[in-house]
């Protein structure tokens, strides 16, 4: 097979011998652009921000300087902090809870013999395909107060009989923002589950049946093994994608009304654009990091998923 | 057949009716909201402030999307967004594909740190990467570009591309390079003419995927572009949100729009997006 290119007799010589010594160190050539990036516009980063949460960084003027811990000690006696924590817990939890039920139901519903599954499959993943900015405005529009459509659905029923304020009450915006999520985020859950599912052979169920098991037991000693794994590693990553999510809250209710729906993303944004205070704003994110790695740790213990190293 | 297995069969007759009815209920939960946004959106403005509502709208009107289209940002913003995921799918893609054979060739110990570092760039907050990130494009004046746009939307779409085509690359079987090598061919002609054209399924789908995930993206944006004529259209559509009266037409229409290239992409790729993502978590 001739060597590549057209290279002519005269550029022969020097030219050959580049590509000839580039050409054998591929490997490391090929790496080098992605541990740049990873290095210089990730890790770098990410150190930095940890510096920038040590100083009294601000967005208005270019000086700054080392205050240490100043910003944590700010941070942890801010009232408004803990109200935060208070509502992001709320907000993970009872989003995870229901994109789970709602996922693994859909997914037992859809383990059967189904004709049209894959349009099925196609229709429920359609929430995936949303932008957060489509997301909150058509759920904005959906529940309206004036001209929502769910509100008169609602009344139609004659479930209420005035039109609620879904995102504007403090006790119903936190609720409404979950259930957004969940519309969002159970089609996740439903297909790893559901591709679980389907990788039980029948033989196990029959084998079960056999013995006389009923419907409460087939679940609890067929199937539920076979899912834990899975569940598991969705509802990390669920984990670090609902506690880290800022698009979600800040377009849906901007935190409000007033705080009541305010995560830790969503403050740490203002802390550092509305009161340009940079470095308490840092210190919220170290803050939010460190909930992220203890949930983590909390999830790999219960979970026993060690087993995530063989990924 | 006797009268208790006639009810028998009954019963599981109308069993099966109820759960394929909490099916069809679930894909409309789904699909509803997209259902609304289009069938608003092509409403006269008389008929979306109505209420009672209606579903289907009585006449067909285009009035909003020619509003959207002819006297507001949206085009502007349109290309911008087109441009920004364009060049981060181009960036992206190209060092996934080249870092992911490297690792997969070469690099092989890499692979398992690889699959816990992506664990962790999950984990990271992207508002944590904002603020360092504001700094650092300060810094270089990248700021309200849509280069520096871009270079922040490679940084967290790299780490999933890498991991995919790695998994990727992986089903491509050495000895079709292994006989290339054996014939001459240089490292640079096997990655080029052989291990890219049999990924082509691959690299579409990590393509596609950062595309995505970069036209959708909001938070880089709104702190890193403030400009008009910069902004993406997450941003620009955030914009029409201010104050007190919102322009309802005018955002369902923009937002059918926005919608329509990721909607088309995805049902391309739902089928690899629905096995690829699980496969890791089952095997």
């Amino acid at each position: 097979m001739a060597p590549p290119g057209g290279i002519t007799p005269k550029q022969n010589g020097l030219l050959r011998r580049m590509g000839q010594y580039l050409d054998a160190r591929l490997g490391f050539l090929f790496i080098l652009p992605v541990l740049l990036v990873v290095a210089y516009l990730l890790i770098y980063p990410v150190v930095t921000s940890f510096y920038i949460s040590l100083t009294d960084r601000n967005l208005l003027r270019r000086g700054y300087s080392f205050v240490g811990l100043e910003n944590y000690r700010q941070v942890l006696t801010d009232r408004e902090m803990w109200e935060t924590l208070l509502n992001t817990g709320a907000w993970t939890i009872g989003s995870l809870t229901f994109q789970l039920l709602l996922g693994l139901g859909g997914a037992l519903l859809l383990n059967r013999r189904m004709t049209l599954l894959w349009l099925w499959r196609m229709l429920i993943i359609v929430p995936w395909a949303f932008p957060p900015i489509v997301i909150a405005f058509v759920w904005r529009w959906i529940l309206n107060d004036l001209y929502g459509v769910l509100n008169y659905l609602l009344m139609v029923a004659r479930l209420v009989d005035v039109p609620l304020l879904f995102l504007g009450s403090r006790t119903l915006a936190m609720p409404t923002a979950i259930g957004v999520n969940t519309w969002f985020g159970f089609p996740f859950f439903l297909l790893a589950i559901l591709a679980a599912l389907q990788a039980i052979p029948d033989t196990d169920y029959e084998a079960a049946r056999i013995e006389g098991a009923s419907g409460w037991q087939l679940f609890q000693h067929v199937i539920f093994p076979r899912i834990r794994f899975t569940i598991g590693i969705i509802l990390v990553l669920r984990t670090m994608w609902v506690v880290n999510s800022f698009d979600f809250i800040f377009l849906l209710t901007g935190g409000g009304p007033g705080t009541a729906t305010q995560t830790l993303p969503v403050f740490a944004y203002f802390t550092g654009w509305r009161r340009y205070f940079l470095g308490r704003a840092s210190a919220i994110c170290v803050v939010l990091l460190g909930v992220l790695v203890l949930s983590s740790w909390f999830y790999f213990r219960l979970f026993q998923l060690s087993q995530v190293e063989e990924e | 057949m006797t009268r208790s297995r006639r009810v028998y069969r009954l019963l599981r007759m109308g069993q099966k009716a109820v759960l394929n009815l909490l099916v069809v209920l679930l894909a409309v939960f789904a699909v509803f909201p997209l259902f609304w946004l289009v069938t608003s959106s092509l409403k006269l403005p008389a008929e979306l402030y109505k209420f009672p509502v209606t579903f289907i709208p009585q006449t067909v009107s285009w009035k909003f999307y020619e509003t959207v289209l002819t006297l507001t940002y949206f085009p502007r913003y349109f290309t911008n967004s087109l441009l920004v995921a364009l060049g981060t799918t181009v960036a992206t893609t190209a060092m996934a594909a080249m870092g992911a054979y490297s690792i997969v060739r070469y690099h092989h110990w890499l692979s398992s740190l690889l699959a816990r570092a992506i664990l962790f760039a999950y984990l990271f907050p992207r508002i944590l990467l904002v603020i360092p990130f504001f700094i650092l494009l300060l810094q270089i004046g990248l700021v309200n570009t849509r280069t520096g746009l871009t270079i922040s939307h490679v940084v967290f779409t790299l780490p999933f591309a890498l991991w995919f085509l790695v998994g990727y690359f992986k089903t491509i079987p050495r000895e079709i390079e292994d006989a290339a090598r054996i014939d001459g061919a240089s490292n640079i002609t096997i990655f080029l003419r052989i291990v890219l054209p049999l990924s082509r399924p691959g690299l579409v789908a990590a393509a596609i995927f950062t595309f995505i995930n970069s036209w959708n993206e909001f938070l880089f944006a709104l702190v890193l572009t403030t400009a008009k004529d910069v902004q993406t259209i997450s941003v620009g559509l955030y914009g029409l949100v201010g104050g007190e009266t919102m322009e309802w037409g005018q955002m369902l229409a923009s937002s059918t729009l926005v919608i329509l290239p990721v909607l088309f992409f995805f049902l391309l790729i739902q089928r690899n997006l629905a096995e690829g993502l699980t496969g890791g978590a089952i095997r």
